[in-house]
């Protein structure tokens, strides 16, 4: 069927697949496919953008900006539009897993950093969220304990929209979104939801890619 | 190619531009041939049933 296709294609689909389909550790046999094709780096690299293309993908979808709904402005191929060097913070254990590629922990550090200062949704209320999404994708170290004296509604309503987008985006209805606009603000629904996109990427990533030894 | 975001992330343009920039250092600055992240975008795609 993948006759013709460069091995490295081959390769990166598979391990596309089991990213997607399947996030756990990968087995053997796939690993030593997948490492004839790619170094390390490469693999780090390929899993953040995969990440990337998944969570976004999937924040289109529950806020209903898919592309016949969009505006159809189209612009250049997506380049660096900055000159981010900052120290990538690895004390967060998110970051912590893109070390070995500081260009890309910088900007992903940055771009958590700036996710966390919104204060639409109470941080207590995104965390529980995003430690939702680490139990689904077994990635222990992220599952916290669920937070106390808050918003029990907005809590319960984040972390079903958690659960729904890792399970079934499409799931996520206008009414979730209403509901969570309500408790919040305007800002309150990209934000959390944003914030489920970067993370459901990561814990994949987690999942996924064993730690540098 | 990339659509026009401004409206996706509403009010967290500074988290929206983080992202771009660590979107655009992904495709441009990479070790990966971008070949293959074309093959890996498509196929995220076509397995979330995501149009984009």
């Amino acid at each position: 069927m993948n006759a013709g296709l460069d091995p490295s294609w081959t390769a990166a689909l598979a391990f596309t697949d089991h990213f997607l389909i399947s996030p756990s550790p990968l087995p053997g046999a796939l690993a030593d496919h997948i490492a004839e094709h790619f170094a390390r780096l490469e693999l780090i690299e390929l899993g953040l953008g995969l990440g990337l293309f998944h969570g976004f993908s999937k924040m289109l979808m529950a806020l209903g900006f898919e592309p016949d709904e969009m505006d159809t402005t189209i612009l250049d191929t997506p380049q660096r539009v900055g000159t981010n060097d900052a120290t990538p913070n690895l004390a967060d254990p998110h970051v912590l897993l893109l070390a070995e590629r500081p260009d890309l922990a910088s900007r992903w550090s940055t771009m958590a950093g700036r996710l966390a200062e919104l204060d639409s949704v109470p941080a207590p209320i995104v965390n529980a969220a995003r430690s939702r999404l680490a139990e689904l994708y077994r990635v222990d170290w992220a599952v916290i304990a669920p937070p106390t004296e808050v918003d029990t509604e907005l809590l319960d309503l984040a972390v079903e929209i958690a659960e729904l987008f890792a399970i079934d985006v499409r799931a996520i209805s206008p009414e979730h979104l209403s509901r969570l606009k309500a408790l919040t603000n305007d800002d309150g629904v990209v934000q959390l939801i944003m914030s489920l996109a970067i993370y459901d990427g990561i814990y994949r990533f987690a999942a996924t890619i064993p730690a540098a030894a | 190619m990339a659509r026009e975001r401004s409206g996706l992330f509403g009010g967290a343009p500074e988290a929206g531009a983080a992202f771009g920039e660590l979107y655009g250092t992904f495709w441009r600055e990479g070790m990966v041939d971008q070949r293959v992240k074309e093959v890996v975008r498509l196929r995220n795609a076509r397995l979330t049933d995501c149009g984009y």
